[in-house]
């Protein structure tokens, strides 16, 4: 059974710091696509029950849409951009030039949630490989709509073959007037966290 | 329903009752609710399952009782005949166990199905009668056990609650 070692808190800051590097150039290409302007909230890091994993997207119940992605290369793991519908469907509208989305949503409107996914996940990892000189490279995207905790198992289920808690790296999104909001999940498989300290440790020696 | 205490069960987790609880959790997905009940005297347990088989004795962790659905089973058949039902009365529903991504390749692994045929087959070889299926598909749903009625609501955010009667 694998476990993830005790991180300590100087690694968490490394862990926060390249995050935050992640989601920000992540939230330029977003800010690219809807010439909104989107604040980052301070990254949070934390090893968490597979319980609590949902709590911090909002709520159990709460509809959102996940859009998921693995993470191949130097450090595997999985990604998730959560954002919840109203969020999704303001983007949409953004995204069409104020055509509000249809409801249900069409294929057109999924396969834009998911390309806006894509870039974001691309430029996340693309960020922090090209820092810590690991290729981490993302899937096609995959998505789904529904309620918080039946979007996420799917990922705690694959955690929980090997381990028992979740390293979360998560950073939050937002527009100043907080009609749309997301979060940046990334959850690296425990034999893969690793290898980014080792990357972070290398960086921090050379700087 | 009424003013019932409701208690829920996270992932992993399993909890038994005498009656007079409802048992619920809040957003399956690919995980797999395992309910058990005695109609006669309406106890009953639910067990939120992430993973077909039983556990491998590489996996030593005691946190997750109902990680793997015959250990989930075997805990819940044992704390409810500890509360004094018995075997041959017992009842099972199964909700959840659904394909919650889409994509043009498949990344998940059908886990949700696996769970689904895993808690079928242990739960014909104990001869428990499984009297609610809601399993499959594509969507998400809460599900909430009431006892000692043991009925099940159940909630999608497309199709809005249905109910099953497991007596």
């Amino acid at each position: 059974m694998a476990t993830f070692h005790p991180i300590e808190e100087r690694e968490l800051d490394a862990l926060r710091e390249i995050s935050n590097i992640g989601a920000g150039h992540a939230v330029t290409a977003l800010h690219q696509m809807t010439r909104r302007v989107i604040t980052l909230e301070v990254p949070a890091v934390n090893l968490v029950p597979f319980s609590e994993v949902a709590h911090r997207l909002g709520g159990l119940e709460e509809e959102v849409v996940g859009l998921f992605f693995r993470v191949y290369g130097g450090s595997r793991g999985n990604m998730l951009v959560v954002m919840s519908r109203t969020s999704a469907e303001h983007l949409l509208t953004v995204l069409f030039d104020g055509d509000g989305p249809k409801r249900p949503l069409g294929d057109m409107e999924i396969s834009a949630l998911k390309e806006v996914g894509n870039i974001l996940t691309s430029s996340y990892l693309t960020a922090i490989g090209s820092l810590l000189k690991i290729p981490l490279i993302p899937s096609i995207p995959a998505f789904s709509m529904d309620m918080a905790q039946a979007v996420v198992d799917l990922l705690l289920i694959e955690l929980a073959e090997v381990t028992h808690q979740a390293l979360v790296i998560q950073t939050d999104f937002a527009t100043r007037d907080k009609t749309f909001t997301g979060h940046f999940c990334l959850l690296p498989d425990p034999g893969s966290i690793e290898t980014i300290l080792t990357a972070i440790d290398r960086l921090q020696k050379k700087g | 329903m009424g003013d019932k205490p409701v208690l829920s069960v996270f992932i992993g987790q399993l909890a038994v009752s005498g009656g007079d609880h409802a048992l619920a959790v809040h957003g399956l997905g690919s995980c797999v609710a395992l309910v058990l009940c005695e109609p006669r005297t309406g106890m009953g347990g639910l067990a939120h399952v992430l993973l077909p088989g039983s556990r491998p004795r590489t996996d030593t962790t005691t946190d997750l009782p109902a990680k793997y659905a015959a250990s989930a089973l075997e805990a819940l058949r044992s704390g409810l005949c500890d509360l004094g039902a018995k075997p041959a009365h017992l009842r099972a529903g199964l909700v959840g166990g659904a394909k919650m991504f889409e994509s043009e390749m498949d990344l998940e692994t059908g886990v949700g199905a696996r769970n689904v045929d895993s808690l079928r087959s242990i739960l014909r070889d104990q001869g428990i009668p499984l009297a609610t299926d809601e399993t499959g598909g594509r969507q998400g749903r809460t599900v909430i056990f009431s006892l000692p009625e043991c009925r099940l609501r159940i909630r999608t955010l497309r199709g809005g609650w249905t109910e099953k009667d497991l007596r």
